[in-house]
């Protein structure tokens, strides 16, 4: 029968993303039960069309399913966005840290530098956890994003930049 | 390339999605510029921070087992739908009954969405009323150019009794009155001529709902005007052009104001 086709199709190479799925979603909700329902609606959404993903890569088709979700999670609880507002002053100009902050910033533990990124502006953040964690190719991260490449290109940078500014800041009180 | 540029596609760099040229040039610049070295090892070791620290989400145990059950609920009640509608698991009449509905919903709005307007009907009655009174030789009842002569004549044949103006002076002599009917009502109708041109106005004791605003219409060749005036309708059909069925109602209309000219 058909539908046992799908589902097969479906178990076999949608499912298996499971960990991207929840570790985006996880990085975007910024806590775990959220995180799981997004991706369980995500998964119902990624099987209810999953006639419309003609091949291709299942991972970023399923990842950018698990954004959307996201963000109509966000829509419907109108909830605060985690993040800080991006500040604008904070990447413009030649970078001061870099010099003792390269050395600094390998101090940061785990913990600091999951604060750090969970603090990251979401549109920052979205593009470095798909770079980093997932190791998406620009192209992939435009994909997924819904960007162009240009736009992901200068968000890693200001979402690299704003983190290190981040976890100086975070080394410094301590 | 300048430090400017480098920073440009420093990340591009780091991220290995340059192509070969840019590769070069970077790499070149990198060795000859300590200050965009330094740059770069910051970003190196930034990127060294994020990957050595475990940030990634393994998605916990039971997330799995419950986006399976979810998705193959959502897979049954799909299949259970499709069997409804394919299996022969409902009968004719499940189907047939909202379309049915919804062939009587039609059956039931369309002539009231296709009627034309009251406006529309009476403009069409009017224009029939005028073409019948010339065409079957039966233009009045009462053939005068009295005013005091015609406006009698209705008493006793309608529950209500028509202003009858004499125009005569101004270029519209009455010539008689007859009983006509619209919207199946007796009402009045007045004959005037405009030269060799005659003019039907109808006259019947104005409704709640008649619009008291003048409208012009045009149909079939006729010019139709209505207004209100001292509680009756007033329709003036005529083949007279536009405005002298126009100079009509005026001359009517102020003369029951002022005083007759006579």
């Amino acid at each position: 029968m058909e539908e046992q086709d799908k589902l097969a199709r479906f178990e076999q190479s949608i499912l298996p993303h499971m960990n991207a799925a929840y570790n985006l979603a996880r990085w975007l909700a910024g806590n775990d039960p959220d995180a799981q329902d997004i991706v369980q609606e995500a998964y119902l959404r990624a099987f209810k069309f999953l006639s419309g993903f003609r091949g291709g890569d299942s991972r970023s088709w399923l990842l950018r399913i698990v954004r959307n979700a996201f963000y109509d999670f966000l829509k419907r609880n109108r909830r605060e966005e985690t993040g800080t507002e991006f500040d604008e002053e904070l990447h413009s100009g030649p970078d001061e840290t870099e010099g003792p902050g390269a050395l600094l910033i390998e101090k940061a533990d785990h913990e600091l530098v999951r604060e750090a990124i969970a603090e990251l502006p979401v549109e920052f953040r979205e593009i470095l956890v798909l770079r980093e964690l997932e190791g998406f190719s620009y192209k992939e991260i435009a994909d997924v994003a819904d960007v162009p490449l240009g736009t992901v290109m200068s968000r890693l940078a200001r979402a690299r930049e704003h983190l290190r500014r981040l976890v100086i800041q975070r080394l410094e009180v301590k | 390339m300048n430090c400017k540029e480098i920073q440009e596609v420093i990340h591009g760099y780091l991220d290995g999605e340059l192509d070969l040229v840019h590769n070069l040039a970077v790499e070149q610049h990198l060795h000859e510029c300590a200050a965009c070295a330094r740059c770069y090892a910051g970003e190196q070791s930034l990127r060294k921070v994020i990957a050595g620290r475990s940030l990634y989400f393994e998605a916990p145990k039971g997330l799995e087992k419950r986006v399976r059950s979810a998705v193959r609920h959502a897979s049954k009640m799909e299949s259970r739908r499709w069997r409804w509608l394919w299996e022969g698991n409902w009968t004719w009449p499940r189907v047939l009954a909202p379309l049915a509905v919804a062939a009587l919903a039609i059956l039931i709005a369309l002539p009231i969405v296709l009627r034309p307007s009251t406006e529309d009907r009476l403009t069409q009655e009017i224009v029939s009323g005028h073409v019948r009174s010339l065409m079957a030789d039966h233009l009045t009842d009462v053939a005068s150019t009295d005013q005091h002569t015609v406006k009698p004549w209705f008493a006793g044949k309608l529950l209500f009794s028509p202003p009858v103006a004499d125009l005569a002076q101004q270029g519209f002599p009455l010539i008689g009155g007859r009983l006509d009917y619209v919207e199946n009502h007796p009402v009045a109708a007045l004959v005037y001529q405009r030269r060799q041109h005659v003019i039907n106005l109808f006259i019947w004791p104005a409704t709640r709902n008649s619009s008291t605003a003048e409208d012009f219409r045009m149909r079939q060749g006729y010019n139709v005007i209505h207004w209100s005036q001292g509680g009756m309708e007033h329709w003036a059909v005529s083949d007279v052009n536009r405005g002298d069925l126009g100079e009509f109602m005026r001359l009517l209309v102020s003369g029951s104001s002022g005083p007759s000219p006579r």
